[in-house]
């Protein structure tokens, strides 16, 4: 399934020994990166480790032949003969665990340019087939995620979301209305081969609003072997009594090498979801995505061409959408959702269309000096409709509907590894429209930006390296009212720098320590300047304020990790001081309406302080059990009012036992786990509707078997959600005033990839 | 309920420096009370947020009532928001199966009953007002949607309006 393949440049040989090897160590089955690997030329002191990440670089290699030998706890070493003439990359792929879960093709990753960040892929992307970009996160240490229902859930990492967390899927910035505490990012999660979460803030590479953090979503890379491939893949679940379904076709052509295609389809069906004790009525979810995707060229020069569409409806628990505050209050007094009906699949009002459209056109061209040069055009539509439980004016018309089109253009200068530098240019600039109708939430506005940034990775010696970077962007917004009389424009423009420091330290061969200080900000959004008006489910009345200045953020964060023969560690440590952080702030008196009075809320900023440890341990027992904890812990101040910063999330732990082995050809694992939620006591005093609801331990197994024959990999799966069918309620669920959470969920899981 | 379509190219036809908005909501900003008594005597009150929520604080009328009278009320539910006033109580009346009118005085010496019916339940667009001795209280109006869920009570459903008018009967 897996090819080895040795690029070299194929440039004049050098004799003297200045040449450089780097790649990456990935585990043969699920694509994951296997950090601290030895990667060592054989017969010759000549070595290094490679990063948590598990990329690696030996530096003073001499041209000619040579043995290069890649191992690793638990895998079998690797030798690999290559002719190294100049400058090269060379990917390692172990056979790690036993487990054997394709689907994640294995990339041949262009080194990144920022390893210094703390950086996490999401291991095991075939085990979440079927859930939401947001549930497939969940197992990292350090994001968790704010849901509404089991059908919207939106990533959090380190305490920070939709507006402070930058998704950028296939390369371009996702631009849809993220403000919203309630809108999911609208990403088919199947499109993904792999996801790669950057923990802190990243302005410099990825521009402003990426403070708490980047999701990288990056599709499968296009085929290099010949002919025609594809796969198919489909889960169905016990909660929701539904399921999903993708297919997808690949091909290259012997005829036509450079010329390379997929096309994708992907499809999912939820009824009604169940608590323990009573249906959660109108939660179900219907999903058509499909991508196609072709590039034609090679590693010099190439182009690409993108377009994939997101098409949704999400149901709103019928409980959950509220007239006035006197039916907010019944709601919370009782003990179970005032609207339950019969399971169905039906999708009634109040719900959510959402549909989001990508259309992306790139190019690339290898200079003669061995530079990358990349431009990526892309374009954008997301459209959002909210219906109410009211009909309006017109009776098939939502009660509030968004679009918005984005246009942007990237331009990247890369120069790899030269003279132990990596470095890398770019300039980049965004178009946006919004538009709306219906009730007024937030106006109508054009937006445009443009931002230039460098930045430099250096290879001190085998045991340091560092890494800096700046960035500039200008970003100026109008927003349009319309009075029946006449529009009126209001702009707001900003102009801000970023910029970035880290260091990496080896400390023999377990030790690692990494170390990254970043400053980074985002304008404020429509709502936080704008919004006017009252919140359907929250029961509250949101007032925006004009005259909030920019969000400006400056984090440490650090990173220790060891190594051993049977055990890793993780430790993450990392602070975040925010400058005008954005909040909503109560007002008194409570709006009086005709639909009765609203507790009231203007947006405020404040100083705030966000820190903590996110903390991972491996243990491998015996070669077929490995033991895998993971911790997090996060406190919130605002140091204004001396207050915890509300809707935070509370420490958590989970731990997990996985036992497998290989059985004849059948690869097979099982793997029980517990997940234990703290109570979050940590709120301000006086500031939410009901108190915070208790802590939570869940029991959760999943078990899987796979087989490789010649006609390709077929893997089933068993998962057991919440195993013991427990009531609770989830303080980062906006519908925990209204519901419990789901109760347990079987969802077996079949792919077939050929 | 709209199905997913898959359609290639999606557009926004609008401009965002001109916007006209297609679906502005209806609003509901006036409440119109008009009591006519057996003997000819006539009382009214209005309670009205002509701007919608925030903005300027509503208009509030205090009802004044005489004693020992009965009263029949019509309630009407008015949009003022723009240059035309909407009378939206006639759709109210046509989804009567979905609406219900409820009224909560916290006067013992006044006495509210609905006297319309959608066939199965009362509706309460009608009322008969009974005063006793001359008092003073609140008298709470609600209008409640309550589609496929209607009982007869005022507590299922979503709260469309609520209205606290003074009263005073002398």
């Amino acid at each position: 399934m897996v090819s080895l393949w040795c690029l070299t440049f194929g440039l004049s040989a050098q004799s003297k020994c200045d040449l450089t090897l780097s790649g990456q160590v990935v585990d043969e089955h699920d694509g994951s990166a296997l950090g601290f690997a030895n990667v060592f030329i054989e017969n010759s002191s000549v070595g290094t480790i490679s990063d948590a990440s598990g990329y690696y670089s030996i530096a003073g290699i001499c041209p000619g032949v040579h043995v290069v030998v890649c191992s690793h706890v638990g895998c079998e070493p690797v030798r690999d003969t290559l002719l190294i003439e100049d400058h090269a990359i060379h990917n390692f792929y172990p056979e790690h665990h036993a487990e054997l879960l394709d689907g994640i093709s294995i990339v041949e990753s262009s080194r990144e340019p920022n390893i210094v960040s703390i950086k996490t892929r999401v291991p095991m992307l075939d085990r979440s087939a079927g859930k939401s970009l947001g549930q497939s996160l969940e197992g990292i240490s350090g994001v968790s995620s704010l849901s509404t229902g089991n059908s919207i859930s939106k990533p959090i990492i380190h305490g920070l979301h939709s507006n402070r967390i930058l998704v950028i899927n296939n390369g371009v910035r996702q631009e849809g209305q993220q403000w919203g505490n309630e809108h999911a990012p609208e990403i088919d999660a199947f499109i993904a081969g792999e996801i790669q979460v950057y923990k802190g803030a990243q302005s410099v590479r990825f521009g402003p609003d990426a403070i708490g953090g980047v999701i990288l979503v990056m599709p499968k890379s296009l085929p290099d072997s010949f002919g025609i491939a594809g796969g198919l893949a489909g889960s169905w679940q016990s909660n929701g009594l539904g399921g999903s379904g993708n297919m997808y076709f690949e091909g290259r052509a012997k005829k036509i090498p450079a010329f390379r295609w997929r096309a994708q389809g992907s499809a999912k069906r939820l009824g009604d979801a169940d608590a323990p004790e009573y249906v959660l009525t109108n939660t179900g979810i219907e999903e058509l995505n499909f991508s196609l995707n072709a590039s034609f060229g090679d590693q010099k020069k190439g182009i690409e061409v993108f377009y994939s569409q997101f098409n949704t409806n999400l149901g709103i628990l019928s409980a959950s959408h509220i007239g006035n505050l006197t039916d907010f209050q019944r709601a919370l007094e009782a003990d179970e959702p005032l609207v339950v009906k019969p399971f169905s699949y039906a999708i009634n009002r109040p719900y959510q269309h959402v549909e989001h459209e990508l259309f992306k056109a790139s190019a690339h061209v290898k200079t003669k000096n061995d530079r990358n040069v990349g431009v990526v055009y892309s374009r954008q539509y997301n459209l959002r409709e909210e219906y109410d439980t009211h009909k309006g004016a017109q009776a098939d018309a939502p009660g509030l509907q968004f679009e918005i089109v984005t246009h942007g253009l990237d331009v990247t200068l890369e120069n790899k590894k030269t003279a132990n530098h990596d470095w890398q240019f770019g300039a980049s600039g965004l178009i946006q429209e919004n538009t709306f109708e219906g009730r007024y939430f937030i106006p109508a506005f054009r937006k445009g930006s443009v931002g230039v940034f460098g930045l430099d990775q250096m290879q001190i010696n085998s045991n340091w390296s560092i890494e800096f970077g700046g960035r500039m962007d200008y970003v100026e917004q109008s927003f349009f009212f319309y009075n029946q009389v006449k529009t009126e424009r209001r702009n707001h423009s900003y102009a801000q720098p970023s910029v970035t420091a880290g260091l990496i330290r080896k400390f023999g061969s377990s030790w690692h320590w990494k170390l990254n200080t970043a400053n980074s900000w985002r304008p404020p959004s429509a709502n936080e300047l704008y919004s006017n008006g009252l919140h359907h489910g929250a029961a509250s009345f949101e007032i925006g304020d004009t005259n909030l200045r920019k969000e400006v953020s400056y984090s440490l964060n650090t990173e220790l990790t060891f190594q051993g023969e049977h055990i890793q560690i993780e430790s993450e440590a990392y602070l975040n001081f925010m400058d005008g952080f954005v909040y909503l702030v109560p007002e008194f008196p409570a709006t009086l309406t005709i639909r009765g009075a609203f507790p009231t809320f203007s947006y405020g900023q404040t100083t705030a302080l966000l820190y903590g440890l996110d903390n991972q341990i491996r243990y491998k027992i015996k070669p077929w059990i490995e033991m895998i904890s993971r911790t997090s812990i996060l406190r919130a101040r605002d140091l204004e009012s001396g207050n915890w910063i509300i809707q935070m999330p509370s420490d958590q732990s989970a731990l997990s036992i996985e036992f497998s082995g290989k059985i004849q050809d059948y690869s097979m694992y099982v793997a029980p786990s517990v997940k234990w939620v703290n109570k979050q006591w940590r709120v301000p005093s006086n500031s939410d509707y009901s108190p915070p609801p208790a802590g939570y331990v869940l029991a959760n197994v999943i078990a899987g078997v796979s087989r490789t024959t010649r006609l390709g990999d077929t893997q089933l799966s068993l998962e057991i959600n919440n195993l013991l069918n427990q009531q609770y309620r989830n303080y980062m669920n906006r519908y925990r005033y209204y519901a419990d959470e789901i109760g347990r969920n079987i969802i077996v899981r079949i792919a077939h990839h050929f | 309920m709209s199905t997913l379509v898959l359609s290639s190219c999606k557009r926004d036809d609008d401009e965002p420096d001109d916007p006209h908005n297609h679906n502005e909501e209806e609003l509901i900003t006036t409440v119109e009370l008009q009591l006519h008594a057996t003997d000819g005597t006539h009382a009214s009150a209005h309670w009205s947020d002509v701007d919608g929520p925030g903005g300027d604080y509503p208009i509030i009328d205090t009802l004044v009532l005489d004693t020992n009278k009965t009263y029949s009320l019509h309630i009407e539910f008015l949009d003022e928001s723009g240059d035309e006033v909407h009378d939206l109580t006639h759709e109210i009346e046509e989804e009567g199966s979905e609406h219900i009118v409820c009224y909560d005085e916290t006067i013992d010496e006044l006495s509210i009953t609905r006297t319309d019916s959608d066939g199965v339940y009362e509706i309460g667009l009608t009322s008969d007002w009974v005063t006793t001795n001359a008092s003073s209280g609140n008298v709470t109006i609600s209008l409640k949607h309550q589609p496929g869920v209607k009982d007869g009570t005022c507590t299922p459903g979503e709260t469309d309006v609520e209205v606290v008018f003074p009263t005073l009967i002398e």
